[in-house]
């Protein structure tokens, strides 16, 4: 999982990159095309508490993680870049530095916005 | 607070240019039915932020979350602006981005804000303070249905 965290993580700095210095405008095509990736990743944090979280901590993650697939989606159905570049950088990252951090033991405190 | 913030922006403008801001005031009060609905939100990180609405569709202006990052970077990008250079800045969205450019760049530089949709300009003047940026310097602000034939005089 660390390893198609990581994967993943370059993908999304790359389009997010590309979206906000390059001036790309197809960052919604990109982003619908990891969608595989990603849900194979997500879904892991929906599916139980395979971190061993405190359960409030828990449900405030799957709530977090709810809203970042509500906002990944609506972005696609609206064709809406602001809101997919938003979605990536500031939400999905977050949960996949959470395998990235869990995995090589570094940075456990940082979880970003979660 | 709406109109509280709207004619203090007016206000603003008036030092400047106040058949511009009168004509706001005319057009705001004679106007019909929105095209677009705009709704205005707080982000995550406490920056109000604009939602339009149009027939189906709906779009962000700004991001939920984090607001400033995104302003940060395109700052950076941006680089040092030299004086009396022009910048234009295509839609007003919710002025988070012409209030960075208006507060990190030297007052000669010379803004020019075009906004193609007169109800976000509106919001725009009337959620969102932007009296200080407007007295800092002349921001030429051309507006569909408002003035926007300033643009090919």
């Amino acid at each position: 999982m660390e390893t198609l965290a990581r994967e993943l993580a370059k993908k999304v700095d790359l389009i997010c990159i590309e979206y906000h210095y390059m001036r790309r405008t197809d960052i919604v095509e990109r982003a619908k095309a990891l969608a595989g990736e990603i849900q194979q990743l997500v879904s892991v944090l929906l599916q139980g508490n395979v971190f061993g979280m405190e359960e409030e901590e828990y449900n405030s993650l799957q709530s977090y993680v709810v809203q970042v697939l509500t906002d990944y989606t609506e972005a696609i159905a609206q064709r809406d870049m602001v809101r997919m570049a938003d979605a990536l950088e500031f939400g999905l990252r977050d949960l996949l530095d959470i395998y990235i951090d869990t995995d090589s033991g570094e940075n456990q405190d940082e979880q970003g916005n979660i | 607070m709406s109109r509280e913030i709207f004619e203090k922006n007016l206000k603003a403008m008036e030092k400047w240019y106040p058949e511009f801001a009168d004509r706001i005031r005319v057009v705001d009060e004679k106007r019909n039915e929105p095209e677009v609905t705009v709704e205005a939100e707080l982000s995550w990180d406490d920056e109000i932020i604009f939602k339009v609405k149009a027939d189906e569709r709906s779009l962000y202006l700004n991001g939920k979350r984090n607001v400033k990052e995104p302003l940060r970077m395109w700052m950076e990008h941006l680089g040092d602006i030299h004086d009396y250079a022009p910048v234009v800045l295509l839609g007003g969205g919710s002025g988070a981005y012409l209030k960075k450019l208006v507060q990190n760049t030297s007052e000669k530089v010379n803004v020019i804000l075009y906004e193609p949709s007169l109800d976000i300009f509106l919001e725009m003047i009337k959620q969102v303070d932007l009296s200080e940026e407007i007295e800092s310097r002349p921001i030429a602000f051309v507006v569909e249905d408002v003035n926007k034939n300033e643009l090919v005089q």
